[in-house]
């Protein structure tokens, strides 16, 4: 397939060198728990809409992060664009060893930083495209003043997802809630739930998978009202 | 985790939508990741349903993400961008072998006017509050000049100003063999010279990231050296 | 159920808004103006073993009453305790962050930390987030680093640890004489309220210090190393913080990967005196006080002995080996805000200093070490 490194394998002990002092640490095996490796090694390989599913993924996190530098929604947006273009072309020098994630908030920092900085040069971008050293505080979308380019409708639109979400993951049976919880925000994997939880692997993927069902069953037709603005 | 009995039935709509969970989750094998991937690519609505899984999961982890209405037209856009870039190279990590050096122009301090302006930008005046955030590499106000030598084509991995050592390069050399006429003083440094710093900065504290600090410490050289 | 990490790739501290009525807010990612502080990495990593001549201060535990702040123009004695406190802090929290360094050339380093302790036993894990791949693991004092690009792990013992590490071993009273500490009010760093102290070096031999220590734990989220003119040589600090995180260290070892196949390298050293290695001090360079000096293992390629200094902030280094048969040439440098000088010392001998020090501090060392007779 690729040149990208392997999966992680298990730490061969006698190579790497013994720790003194309590507490004794074994070397296991790195755990992946989600796909974005092997979704850059297909990327790589030649599948691009592999990362278009990567994209996907991360791309409302990427975009809030560009969005504390910076205040005007398009220039976000192309900020975030140029994000993904840059870290395609780079995709075959991620590490596999660390999270791509990390690697992708790098280049869309940098991507940002480059942006303003040709931005400053232009006398002519107005100040209000940028963000103003005030705002200290990040605040929630709920009680935030709108940014430009921000409409009444898209925050209304993110409030309802958020809502849908919420009350959807409360009304779960609380086995499922639990499931999903333990992935989807404490980071767990499939074996670690499954020794919280007490019960098979089989039965913690089944539980998560009914899980996101169930909540995106409801987020799903919020989503798909394409109004073209994002929030 | 069997998934044979899931790649019996690959048509199977719940199936398929299992397998995105997992696949979600790093849990497919091989196979099944194969076959999901198939999935997910010819089926628009199966790669609808891995958005609203992964808006989902942002959404539980933190309110202020909820959204992803405009996200599969950004991901259009986006697409029609990409086919036009070449296929990503498969080749091997392209970051050099640390025991060789490259010899660049530094980044050299601008005048002072400029260091100051640079450090107020860092303090946070105005806009630049991209300057908090990590890896501020991109932010040079002074390109190297193009004397600059770089083995290795610029990458997001590599720290700007940084280089690593070739042992054979001869030792620091002094400044009195340069004037201030001449092309900017070179960043030099010897694997002899490093090690003493490594050793330095265990002394200093903090041996995570001594060498980090210590990749920071870039050698140039002052006019006044030697005596 | 036991506790189990987060994960370290959200950029936000997750919380579940089941769990908690208020809105989640991104107050500990700072991507501010100020937020990245800069701690000469030195600060961030707890030590052990701190108990020093001098202190007699009890010590607030983290998370007691907010730090006594000096009144202006205290007295040196009075920021023992808070550099103390913050010591202790950064070996005593859990936390994870995000850390950036950035020198007055522009250039900039930055990683993200993990550190766990039982207030007794610490084991930390921090990845390189620039240059090259690096991943660190220390479980207390030791520290093994390891380098994926070239399969390499390098171990060693640290006895050297967090923020001025020499601290504990000079007199208390004697930073006053060096160092006149100022309070300069509160800020906002990283989603802190932070305390800002000054410390300004009372003689052209030193460099000043601007500490920016958390309220209510004593941590310090941002240092600046700062020139006689108070322009800003380093900045380190936290981008973004969370303390309390609960973490695993099985997991820490984990996310390093696999390992396989790396070579180790040990890191060969020795403790000796300066007193057995022939050298000795004509007179005292105000305020430097001998710490430890070292020198390679028998089986190890020879090298210089490595004599260390502190005024309790700052470090200097004197490297002395024999001076050879190939002629050398005295040289100045630096290496970011580390000056470096090369000279030769007592006839026969080749003296590489080096500190975070102006450079004519390093110039009086050369001129005051003397061999035995």
């Amino acid at each position: 397939m690729s040149d990208l490194p392997q999966n992680p394998v298990a730490a061969d002990a006698s190579t790497v060198p013994d720790l003194h002092g309590a507490p004794v640490i074994p070397d296991g095996p790195a755990q992946t728990t989600d796909s974005d490796l092997l979704l850059v090694q297909r990327t790589v390989a030649g599948d691009q809409r592999a990362y278009g599913l990567l994209v996907l993924k991360y791309q409302r996190r990427i975009e809030r992060l560009i969005g504390r530098m910076v205040r005007d929604h398009e220039l976000i947006e192309d900020i975030a664009q140029e994000s993904f273009i840059r870290a395609y072309r780079a995709l075959h020098q991620f590490r596999g060893d660390a999270q791509f994630y990390t690697w992708l908030y790098r280049i869309a920092v940098n991507t940002a930083k480059k942006a303003l900085v040709d931005m400053r040069r232009n006398p002519v971008i107005s100040e209000n495209a940028l963000r103003s050293s005030s705002d200290d505080d990040e605040t929630s979308s709920y009680g935030r003043e709108l940014s430009s380019d921000e409409t009444p409708e898209t925050v209304l639109a993110a409030k309802e997802i958020a809502s849908t979400v919420n009350a959807a993951m409360a009304a779960l049976p609380e086995d499922l809630r639990q499931a999903v919880t333990l992935r989807e925000i404490e980071g767990l994997s499939y074996e670690e739930i499954a020794a919280a939880m007490n019960c098979p692997i089989g039965t913690v993927r089944s539980r998560i998978f009914r899980a996101r069902e169930a909540i995106s069953i409801k987020v799903r037709p919020l989503l798909e009202n394409q109004s073209g603005k994002r929030w | 985790m069997a998934d044979a009995d899931m790649k019996n039935q690959p048509d199977a709509f719940l199936e398929a939508d299992d397998m995105l969970s997992a696949l979600a989750d790093g849990a497919l094998s091989e196979d099944a990741f194969a076959a999901a991937m198939l999935k997910l690519e010819s089926d628009d609505d199966v790669r609808a349903q891995w958005h609203a899984y992964h808006v989902v999961g942002d959404v539980l982890r933190s309110q202020d993400l909820a959204g992803g209405t405009g996200d599969m037209a950004f991901l259009t856009r986006l697409e029609a961008r990409l086919a036009l870039e070449p296929a990503p190279m498969a080749s091997r990590s392209a970051l050099a072998n640390p025991a060789l050096v490259q010899v660049v122009a530094p980044v050299m301090p601008p005048a002072a006017n400029n260091d100051v302006f640079r450090w107020k930008l860092a303090s946070g005046f105005a806009s630049l509050a991209a300057v908090a955030a990590i890896g501020w590499q991109a932010l040079q106000w002074q390109a190297p000049p193009n004397g600059a030598v770089l083995a290795q084509a610029s990458s997001v991995a590599a720290p700007q100003g940084f280089q690593a050592v070739r042992a054979d390069v001869a030792p620091v050399v002094s400044a009195a063999a340069l004037t201030t006429a001449e092309v900017p003083p070179v960043m030099l440094r010897n694997a002899q010279l490093d090690e003493l710093l490594a050793a330095h900065n265990r002394a200093v504290g903090g041996a995570a990231l001594q060498s980090q600090t210590g990749s920071l410490r870039n050698v140039s050289l002052s006019e006044e050296a030697g005596r | 159920m036991s506790v189990f990490p987060k994960k370290p790739a959200d950029d936000v501290p997750a919380r579940h808004p089941l769990r908690q009525r208020i809105p989640m807010t991104a107050k500990l990612v700072a991507l501010t103006g100020r937020s990245f502080a800069r701690i000469g990495a030195i600060c961030l990593l707890g030590m052990f073993g701190m108990a020093g001549a001098g202190v007699t201060q009890a010590l607030a535990a983290p998370g007691d009453a907010p730090v006594h702040v000096p009144h202006a123009d205290a007295n040196g004695a009075s920021i023992v305790p808070v550099l103390q406190r913050a010591r202790d802090a950064a070996r005593k929290k859990n936390y994870v962050g995000t850390f950036v360094v950035m020198s007055s050339s522009g250039a900039t380093a930055s990683s993200r930390i993990w550190h766990l302790s039982d207030g007794n036993q610490q084991v930390e894990r921090m990845e390189s987030l620039s240059g090259s791949p690096r991943h660190v693991l220390r479980r207390n004092d030791q520290v093994t680093t390891y380098l994926p690009d070239s399969h390499t792990a390098r171990t060693e013992v640290r006895d050297t640890y967090g923020l001025f590490p020499h601290l504990p071993r000079v007199q208390e009273t004697a930073l006053g004489d060096y160092y006149r500490v100022r309070s300069k009010g509160s800020e906002r760093v990283a989603g802190f309220d932070t305390e800002v102290f000054q410390l300004s070096a009372r003689d052209g031999l030193r460099y000043g210090y601007r500490l920016w220590v958390e309220r209510r734990t004593g941590f310090a989220v941002q240092l600046q190393t700062l020139d006689k003119t108070g322009a800003v040589l380093e900045q380190a600090a936290f981008s973004d913080l969370q303390f309390d995180v609960p973490l695993r260290a099985d997991k820490m070892q984990q996310a390093i990967g696999s390992t396989a196949g790396y070579k180790v390298e040990k890191l060969e050293r020795v403790r000796t005196s300066a007193d057995v290695e022939g050298w000795l001090m004509r007179n005292a360079v105000p305020g430097f006080e001998p710490m430890d000096c070292y020198k390679k293992a028998a089986d190890a390629p020879p090298g210089a002995v490595q004599w260390i200094f502190s005024d309790g902030l700052a470090t200097v280094s004197l490297f002395i080996e024999p001076y050879g048969s190939r002629p050398r040439q005295e040289w100045r440098s630096a290496a970011g805000m580390t000056q470096m000088v090369g000279r030769r010392v007592a006839q026969d001998w080749w003296l590489t200093a080096m500190g975070e020090v102006p450079s004519q501090t390093l110039e009086a060392f050369a001129a005051t070490l003397e061999r035995r007779p």
